[in-house]
């Protein structure tokens, strides 16, 4: 487990006024954040520009020290341990960095398994192995300059897995990438995690990936730690409850009351929140007029079946059925916009 | 360490070979040409063979030739091996390669180890080209001792690599390589007495050169090359000892910078 205590990171800057003046600047990066990843867990890491997330990844990869606070990994605490800890963890950041452009695949491989004080028969093995996990066996002697930006990505995926790490940390690592490299890549770190029992902290711009992969999520803002919960958890806190649409005919006002009490008996929040005519009007009879009823609740798609019996018994006609899902980005938006407290 | 050690140096001779197939060892063979050339004109043409009678005495020997074209080689090996070894890891920086080799736990001695050793093959071909022309343009050296020569040889390399680590935290720091080695280079060449004995200068100049490791191996170098005489073990131990100052210094300051580094880019 890797835990992140209170952990304050302050940079220090000086800005030249002149040949002989210069000011101190100073930037609160990352305030009083505490955090943790567990083994086989996918960690997401939230916040606008600025939050302080490339920063948080550095932090945790011994690349920076934290100015106040501690980091353990696995009881071990970073400071003392740092040899140690670069063993544990490695870091896949997004783009073409992070690789030697004049090697072939697998040249950079086998460097960086030299650099982690591999033997020659573990690094042959494990670099083949690597090559083929990204589909890179075919190019795995072209020099990395003649690589696509995928090919790169991918390669970099098996540089970062080439000390087997306990613990991953992923720096925005669809950046760029074409929708089915993209997709092969979220699987890649799903099965790192579910199969291979590491624990990942990821952070990406692609909310969707974030909400899809991630079990739990750390949003900061300016540093600070707003909210930790799974992505569904935080879409309700933040963005509010789904709403489901439900089109029928032949509702009348009478029937409000009984549905509100229907509604009440449910095993989950529900709510009716308005029936309104939803017809043009030109309607033959008034069992024809369609009618819009709107329910919010915590789960919209079951709702579905729970209201399907009720609207037979007062022979209603459902005409269609719709549901607003506020997602993981409507909540970081509405969180960056200042909207919610 | 050797594992990072030796790996380095495969890894940027594959790349240099990669990137400069001939010129790569072409380049260094009319360096070393012109180098030699340049003596000789200087001394047949220019100067016709007439020395100042402090010459020998300075120098240790009246062999101008193979004075200079010895002090000329040393300073093209000295600065391709300081050069290299420093910029190697603001190289790493400008090609985005430098926070995956932090992140590993290798030493970071032989990383620069590894540069240096890859660094000495390929100055290594210079300094054999040199000779090769040398003796074609009829430079004569005395029959060696060679236990002095390989003491004073492995001096001249430690105290290359020893300045070459301080120049390294210098350019992370200041993020420039163009000023501040070529900086470095000017005044080694001046102060160090690469093409003249260091005792035609002004003494403060002189004692300015002190301050470089380079400069008392050479001398080291030179005299038991031109002489073939052997060399005291006290005589290593000023460029000795200045040479591991600098190595504990360009570590710690290496250490302190390459932090800084990150520190200074992400605010």
């Amino acid at each position: 487990m890797i835990q992140m205590n209170e952990v304050t990171k302050i940079y220090e800057t000086k800005n030249r006024l002149g040949l002989f003046r210069a000011e101190t600047r100073t930037v609160t990066a990352v305030q009083s954040l505490t955090l943790s990843i567990a083994k086989g867990e996918i960690v997401g890491l939230l916040g606008l520009n600025g939050a302080g997330k490339t920063t948080t990844i550095r932090m945790l990869s011994t690349l920076l020290d934290p100015t106040s606070g501690s980091i353990e990994i696995d009881g071990m605490p970073m400071a003392d341990n740092r040899r140690s800890v670069q063993q544990k963890v490695n870091m896949i950041a997004g783009g073409e960095r992070m690789l030697y452009w004049r090697l072939t695949g697998r040249e950079n491989l086998q460097y960086f398994g030299r650099l982690y004080g591999l033997n020659t028969a573990k690094i042959r093995s494990l670099s083949d192995l690597l090559l083929a996990e990204v589909g890179l066996t075919a190019a795995a002697d072209q020099p990395v300059e003649q690589y696509s930006k995928g090919m790169k990505q991918r390669l970099q995926i098996a540089r970062g897995l080439i000390n087997d790490p306990e613990y991953l940390f992923l720096d925005e690592p669809t950046l760029g990438l074409d929708a089915p490299i993209a997709r092969q890549l979220r699987s890649t770190v799903r099965s790192l995690a579910k199969e291979h029992g590491k624990g990942i902290l990821l952070t990406s711009h692609y909310l969707q990936e974030v909400e899809e992969l991630c079990d739990r999520v750390y949003v900061l803002n300016r540093g600070r730690l707003l909210l930790c919960d799974k992505p569904d958890a935080i879409v309700r806190q933040v963005a509010g409850l789904q709403t489901a649409h439900l089109q029928v005919s032949g509702w009348d006002e009478a029937l409000r009351p009984l549905l509100q009490e229907h509604l009440g008996k449910l095993g989950h929040p529900a709510e009716l929140i308005g029936g309104v005519k939803d017809s043009d009007g030109n309607s033959a009879s008034r069992s024809e007029e369609s009618y819009r009823i709107s329910v919010r609740s915590t789960s919209a798609d079951m709702l579905i079946t729970e209201l399907l019996p009720w609207t037979m018994q007062y022979g209603l006609r459902i005409n269609g059925f719709t549901c607003d899902k506020p997602n993981l980005e409507d909540a970081i938006i509405l969180l960056s916009e200042g909207r919610v407290s | 360490m050797w594992h990072t050690v030796f790996a380095t140096a495969a890894r940027n001779q594959r790349a240099n070979l990669r990137a400069f197939p001939w010129a790569f060892t072409l380049g260094h063979i009319i360096e070393g040409g012109y180098l030699v050339l340049v003596s000789y004109f200087s001394y047949v043409y220019l100067i016709q063979g007439d020395l100042d009678d402090r010459f020998a005495l300075y120098a240790g020997s009246g062999n101008y030739l193979a004075y200079a074209i010895i002090g000329g080689a040393l300073n093209v090996f000295s600065v391709s091996m300081m050069m290299n070894v420093s910029r190697a890891l603001i190289t790493e920086w400008r090609e985005g390669t430098l926070e995956a080799l932090l992140l590993s736990p290798s030493s970071r001695n032989g990383y620069f180890l590894g540069t240096a050793l890859q660094q000495f093959y390929r100055s290594g071909m210079v300094l054999l080209a040199v000779l090769v022309f040398g003796i074609l343009a009829g430079m004569r050296l005395s029959a060696p001792h060679l236990l002095s020569v390989g003491v004073s040889g492995g001096l001249f390399i430690l105290s290359c690599y020893a300045m070459a680590l301080v120049l390294g935290s210098i350019m992370l720091y200041t993020r420039d390589t163009y000023i501040v080695q070529n900086t470095l280079f000017a005044v080694t060449t001046l102060l160090c007495g690469f093409q003249f004995p260091r005792q035609y200068l002004p003494g403060f100049l002189q004692a300015a050169g002190g301050v470089f490791p380079l400069t008392s191996s050479l001398q080291l170098l030179r005299r038991t090359l031109l002489t073939g005489e052997a060399i005291p073990l006290r005589d290593t131990l000023p460029a000795l000892l200045l040479s591991l100052v600098y190595i504990a210094v360009g570590m710690w300051s290496n250490r302190l910078v390459e932090r800084g580094l990150f520190e200074k880019y992400q605010a």
